[in-house]
């Protein structure tokens, strides 16, 4: 069985589990009503987000979260600004995970000498704070849409290998690879073939928790000014441009806070349910 | 260093000077050797003490940080002591009173604090307070007048602590639920321990270990947190340091900041598993 042949076989089957989990169901639901916002941006944004109106009126019905400081109408904002916000978690967390999970296979398959140097490379990543990591890459890259990607990614590069090490390192013991291995199949086979299929539940789960702080960062990097740059809008962005009228249109601070909540709400219950899904033992615990 | 370097950023904003000009201002601050010998010298200094002087202001480095830092350990010692506190409080009475209302009605709340992001949650509540007229914006150091500068720190404190607050709750929850099945708690109860002192003395300084692992590794996140509370509650710490140096593309005082940080970062980590042996003198070094 491929890998891609197993996570087709483990999505049905998840899918089907997810179905009976009230907690990861919630999240699911949460999170495919968010994506098809951005996706139908087109069609249920009431205005263009860069089109300019009457400035910084209060929420009516006219403009149902009210217009920001050049009369730009902010729920049209709030529905592009989720593609930004969101791509940047997508990319990020793409980047962790291609760099990340080969780490984790590789150190964790062969062990030795090339795992403690790999380790320590993630330990040397993983002691600076995430944040200020992602900072600091922004700082030397410049501010930037992918370069908030880029930065995110790297930050979160030791989540991923450290996640895959440890399953590999035990799933690699076992008898069915032992097996493999007796009737001569090559390493890269046995890998992908054995190793990363049956050690790939907490790389899911671990997908949708760092898409969830990829999110959460990309607003903070924004909120500083450092990642997605105007007239773009991205929930961290406008949160930044609010900022200045915090007293004077509090309702320009408020709206974006509240979609970044909501969207990393269903990462993280959606997160928390597939654990459950795929680690019953954990499953009276949290 | 693809954005420009501190030369042409201070050319923009002040007078402007001949290319000559330019060229003896990059050889003043090093800008015009290569990296790699930028690096090096900054390392051979750093190792003699020596962290540089910022590009920006003409200060030295260690001094400004040194300035800053005490700001920055005060805002996130209290949100880590508002953290342990909060968390440990919610996850007992989450682990005694199991399934019953007030379990679900935290565990909701420890999801909910872990989805919303610091600095939002910064901006509401000053908003909140300053209609409510108990806020004023503006820092005061503590030695000059404790209680105005609690008046700022608390509430930043515990924005910054809230997604701490929610992971410790829920990890306290979760070992002390499995601490409270094991053998000797049972034991402990026929033997005709009151229910206090089983759960002070025997069930939570065993729950404890997985909370002060979880704890220690992620006192980092608030070091993290702390630039973007400091900037939201304009607090003159080592995160709004970094921050202007971020702007200023000053790399001396960017550079300082990352390895004090990541210094003080591995030396609480090496502490955490010192508390270990306390904990469970079962771990030997």
């Amino acid at each position: 069985m491929t890998v891609l042949g197993f996570l087709r076989d483990r999505a049905s089957q998840s899918i089907r589990l997810i179905g009976h989990n009230k907690v990861a169901l919630t999240g699911t639901i949460i999170i495919v009503g968010i994506l098809l916002m951005i996706l139908l941006a087109d069609v249920i944004a009431p205005y263009d987000p860069e089109k300019q109106f009457t400035r910084l009126v209060p929420p009516c019905s006219e403009y149902l979260l009210g217009t920001d400081r050049l009369g730009r109408d902010v729920t049209s904002r709030l529905i592009y600004g989720g593609r930004a916000s969101l791509m940047v978690a997508v990319v990020s967390v793409t980047i962790a995970m291609a760099v990340g999970v080969p780490i984790g296979l590789i150190s964790g398959y062969f062990g030795k000498t090339l795992d403690n140097v790999l380790m320590r490379i993630m330990d040397v990543i993983f002691s600076l704070p995430a944040l200020l990591l992602a900072i600091t890459i922004v700082a030397i890259l410049g501010p930037g849409l992918l370069n908030a990607a880029v930065a995110v990614g790297v930050s979160y590069v030791p989540r991923f290998a450290r996640i895959t090490r440890g399953p590999v390192m035990s799933v690699k013991e076992r008898p069915y690879v032992e097996a493999a291995r007796a009737i001569g199949a090559s390493s890269r086979r046995i890998v992908f073939k054995y190793v990363l299929p049956n050690a790939s539940s907490p790389i899911i789960i671990q997908t949708t928790l760092a898409l969830s702080s990829a999110i959460l960062a990309e607003a903070a990097i924004s909120y500083l000014g450092l990642g997605v740059q105007p007239p773009t809008p991205s929930w961290g962005s406008m949160l930044n441009e609010a900022k200045l009228y915090l007293f004077i249109a509090p309702w320009l601070s408020i709206s974006p806070g509240i979609a970044i909540v909501f969207t990393v709400l269903g990462l993280n219950l959606l997160g928390d349910g597939l654990r459950d899904v795929f680690d019953p033992r954990l499953r009276r615990r949290l | 260093m693809i954005p420009g370097d501190v030369v042409t950023l201070l050319l923009e904003t002040s007078l402007a000077l001949t290319p000559d000009q330019l060229l003896e201002l990059k050889a003043m601050y090093g800008l015009d050797r290569p990296v790699f010998s930028q690096f090096v010298g900054w390392w051979a200094s750093v190792l003699q003490g020596n962290l540089g002087v910022s590009f920006r202001t003409g200060l030295p480095v260690l001094g400004q940080i040194l300035y800053t830092l005490p700001v920055t350990l005060e805002l996130t010692l209290l949100a880590f002591i508002f953290s342990i506190a909060a968390g440990l409080a919610a996850g007992t009475v989450c682990a005694i009173k199991q399934n019953s209302k007030l379990d679900i009605g935290i565990r909701v709340f420890n999801v909910l604090g872990l989805s919303i992001p610091a600095f939002w949650l910064g901006i509401i509540l000053i908003l909140c307070l300053v209609y409510a007229g108990i806020y004023k914006v503006g820092y005061v150091s503590i030695t000059a007048d404790p209680i105005k500068n609690l008046m700022v720190m608390t509430p930043a404190a515990i924005v910054l602590g809230i997604d701490l607050t929610s992971l410790i709750s829920r990890m306290n929850r979760a070992s002390l639920l499995d601490v409270l099945r094991q053998d000797y708690i049972r034991t402990a109860r026929a033997k005709g321990l009151p229910e206090r002192l089983v759960l002070l003395k025997h069930a939570l300084k065993n729950s404890l270990i997985p909370v002060v692992t979880l704890a220690g590794n992620e006192f980092g996140r608030l070091l993290g947190g702390a630039i973007i509370v400091e900037e939201v509650f304009s607090i003159p710490g080592v995160g709004r340091l970094l921050l202007r140096a971020t702007y200023d593309r000053d790399y001396p005082l960017i550079q300082g900041i990352i390895l004090v940080t990541a210094v003080s970062f591995v030396l609480l980590n090496l502490l955490v598993d010192l508390l270990y042996t306390y904990l469970d003198p079962r771990i030997r070094y």
